[in-house]
């Protein structure tokens, strides 16, 4: 039976392309085309919004803060794309064991996975931008411009931001291709990636604040290295619309000369990282990470240190669960790091109270942030046909096994959280202010600790998940109220009480003694428990009011 | 209290589709029971309710000569239980999933490290056991829930194709565990359609046909009593398969069209 090759490679571009949208990091045994058309509407949803919000309160578009904006917007999302798809970046491993015994040759299976990749970023690229893209040039207010002119700006907009978005995205390539061409350090890999994520994160919640002329004025003018790259890629927009050119042009060639080191260095590690795959699939994967745990938090009692291990390896070695932490620690960093900016151009200048209470701030913030991910990202099961393992070790009552979560918490955010505020409140104020702010901060990041095990009676990764049941769009407000009174009102109140030390001596034996009843409370309700809960119903389609 | 696995016409539909109809059987300590049927004959049914995984529509499951659902837990704690497929948590290692299950069953401290160990040793594991289960074979993973199921010495193994996937020496190993096992009292439950084991390890059959018991006996008895030679025509008779050398005849003649 004769096969033509066209369709055998147009049908491996479509496999690849078709396997993005039933990645088990986003959403396993989904719906491709609705995860798809989803996809599209979250990441066109800035664009739009911001375009017409800008076009609605009359701020100026087309002018630069607004325009840098749009470019660091695309250049941060382009690159957690390939941080998202992190492992399918290359052919993998299984694309090899399982493509490879068919008659097909290897660079056809790596050139159809970088096409399926070429296919994507365009198409998201689009998504992202486009509206921005045509937006900027037509609403612009200060300009008459029509016709060729308007079209020209289109394309010098266009070009701009996907030329940032391609330059940030090649990076990430070449990182993933060289990271796979050394054998998969996977503890650095991984690190780095979570990292890189987090960092992503925090930089798309933070970049609004360009548009604030006097940042965009300051980074103007003395660029940060970090800022380097949005100003060159800025030049390309700018120069291809005949501004300024004494400014713009050097810029945008040096856009092009880093967007092509960056495509040199992508193609190679991409080579690079594809030519040694055959000879690594065959071999044994390397050892799963194994801590180091804080081990010395496990309780003795083996059901709940059993659970709390488990819980530990799954938050850093399950690709989704990892992810969702990091962006949860990139939300906390982006948290303190808009706090830590508006210092830098509030007007009136800000008071030493106000800047203290920032910092003193950054640490509740950041164990608020990480405990609540903590909470979501245990939500979401694992494996969920291998939960049998906890259904039928269930022979003794629940309640031990359920304060591993609590262990968790502890572990993961309270410790960290706490050490940092120390060290830095060490290091800016001096040892009485760190002795403070540990009896502060400690006492209330137990409070939240003991707070986030309420009525919790499911054991961490072993539940399906309803989404939605959090019903964010009701209750967003009580969040965001709580986020800022445990973290920056909090932080107000110690900063006011420096000079009453048995003031904050007293606030934290009231948060000791809530958090003792709390944990009275929650015994009691754990003890009338059967069993944990392995099985999540969604909620009925209607319900009654006041129920 | 004598350990005892009694079923009294249980049964399970799922949406008004009975699968499982009325089927009683009593196992005593020490007895290798081969529970056979044909796909869809209700086999993993019956091992999911008798687990507790599943609840019966009706009937009752007795262990120790209570009912499991009076006090599940305690019933739990002296069940060791092997899935059809393994499913196990792949991003643990060999010996982290042994220590999870040694765990969240209160065992702890050396002895199950010697334990852990010893099972990984006997069953050729030790090499890997600190490569993620991901990166198992079907038939290491297969040992490892056998393992696991052993852990805690319990005293009831229900066990639904044990023997998948493993090489011919694990499988001459596990059959000889299960003899040991027996000598020592513990009541064994072997789901399969591995007629060829099932033959040499169990010292009794059961045999379901769409989801009723249709044979309870000694292979031998019943070999004498239909006067058949083995269990495969036994098998072959009570569930009344179709011939297999015609349907193979038919399948090689339509891939060839």
């Amino acid at each position: 039976m004769a096969r033509d090759s066209a369709p055998v490679n147009a049908r491996l571009f479509q496999f690849f392309f078709r396997s993005f949208f039933i990645s088990d990091v986003l959403a396993p045994g989904g719906d491709p085309r609705t995860l798809g058309i989803t996809a599209a509407a979250f990441f066109a949803a800035p664009g739009i919004a911001i375009c017409l919000y800008m076009t609605i309160f009359g701020s100026r578009l087309n002018t630069n803060p607004e325009a840098a904006f749009f470019l660091a917007l695309s250049m941060t999302l382009a690159p957690l794309l390939a941080l998202v798809f992190w492992d399918e970046l290359l052919p993998t491993r299984l694309d090899y064991l399982v493509l490879r015994p068919l008659p097909l040759s290897w660079p056809g299976i790596a050139a159809a996975k970088l096409l399926a990749w070429i296919v994507l970023l365009g198409l998201f690229l689009l998504v992202v931008n486009a509206f921005s893209c045509v937006m900027l040039p037509l609403v612009n207010s200060s300009d008459q411009v029509a016709g060729a002119a308007v079209l020209r700006r289109i394309a010098a907009q266009a070009l701009g931001v996907g030329g940032g978005a391609v330059w940030a995205f090649l990076w990430v390539l070449a990182l993933r291709g060289t990271l796979a061409f050394f054998g998969e350090a996977r503890r650095v890999a991984m690190a780095l990636r979570l990292a890189l994520t987090a960092a992503l994160l925090a930089a798309i919640v933070v970049s609004p604040e360009l548009t604030e002329p006097s940042i965009y004025r300051h980074l103007a003018a003395h660029p940060p290295p970090w800022a380097l790259p949005l100003f060159w890629f800025l030049g390309v927009t700018h120069a291809l619309t005949g501004r300024a050119a004494a400014t713009w042009n050097p810029l945008a060639f040096a856009a092009g000369r880093q967007l092509t080191y960056a495509a040199v260095a992508a193609a190679l590690a991409y080579g690079a990282a594809c030519w040694r795959l055959p000879r690594q699939a065959l071999a044994p994967l390397a050892p799963p990470l194994r801590g180091p745990w804080p081990s010395a938090w496990a309780s003795r009692q083996p059901r709940r240190a059993a659970v709390y291990r488990f819980a530990l390896a799954t938050l850093a070695r399950s690709r989704r669960h990892s992810l969702l932490l990091a962006a949860w620690l990139g939300l906390a960093a982006a948290a303190v790091l808009s706090s830590l900016a508006s210092l830098s151009w509030a007007f009136p200048a800000p008071t030493i109270e106000q800047a203290d209470a920032v910092a003193l701030a950054a640490p509740l913030a950041l164990c608020f942030l990480i405990a609540i991910g903590i909470r979501h990202t245990i939500a979401i099961p694992t494996e969920a046909r291998a939960h049998w393992l906890f259904q039928l070790a269930e022979t003794e009552p629940a309640p031990e096994r359920l304060l591993a979560f609590r262990d968790v918490l502890l572990a993961l955010a309270v410790l960290p959280a706490l050490a940092s505020g120390v060290l830095l409140a060490l290091r800016i104020w001096g040892g009485r202010i760190a002795a403070l702010h540990l009896l502060f901060s400690g006492t209330l990041m137990l409070l939240l600790a003991e707070a986030l095990v309420c009525r919790v009676r499911k054991l961490p990764f072993t539940c399906p998940y309803v989404p939605g049941r959090a019903n964010l769009k009701f209750w967003w407000p009580a969040y965001w109220l709580a986020f800022s009174a445990f973290s920056f009102g909090a932080a107000a109140l110690e900063r006011s009480w420096w000079a009453h030390p048995l003031r904050i001596v007293g606030f934290s034996i009231l948060a000791l003694a809530a958090t003792a009843a709390l944990r009275g409370w929650n015994r009691h309700w754990r003890a009338s428990l059967d069993a944990c809960q392995f099985d999540d119903a969604p909620d009925p389609a209607v319900q009654q009011l006041f129920q | 209290m004598i350990p005892e696995l009694e079923l009294r016409s249980v049964s399970r539909s799922f949406a008004r589709v009975p699968v499982v109809r009325e089927v009683s059987f009593r196992l005593g300590p020490g007895e290798i029971c081969g529970y056979l049927g044909a796909n869809g004959s209700g086999k993993t049914t019956t091992v999911r309710m008798l687990v507790g995984l599943l609840p019966p529509s009706g009937g009752d499951i007795f262990f120790a000569q209570k009912n499991i659902g009076a006090d599940p837990r305690a019933y739990r704690a002296r069940l060791g239980y092997v899935p059809e497929e393994a499913h196990l948590y792949t991003h643990l290692s060999g010996i982290e999933y042994l220590e999870l299950a040694a765990g969240l069953r209160g065992l702890t401290g050396s002895a199950v490290k010697k334990k852990i160990g010893g099972a990984l040793e006997i069953f050729g594991l030790t090499d890997s056991a600190e490569s993620a289960l991901e990166t198992y074979s079907k038939g290491m993973k297969q040992k490892i829930l056998l393992a696991a199921a052993m852990l805690h010495n319990p005293d009831l193994l229900i066990l639904d194709e044990p023997l998948s996937g493993l090489d011919v020496t694990a499988v001459l190993l596990v059959r000889s565990i299960f003899a040991a096992l027996a000598r020592r009292g513990k009541i064994i439950l072997h789901s399969s359609h591995d007629l060829g084991v099932v033959e040499k390890v169990c010292s009794r059959v059961i045999v379901l046909h769409k989801g009723r018991v249709v044979a309870d006996d000694s292979v031998a008895h019943l070999g004498a009593l239909m006067k058949l030679p083995n269990l495969e025509a036994i098998f072959s008779e009570l569930t009344h398969q179709a011939d297999p050398s015609a349907a193979a005849e038919d399948l090689a003649a339509l891939m060839e069209q």
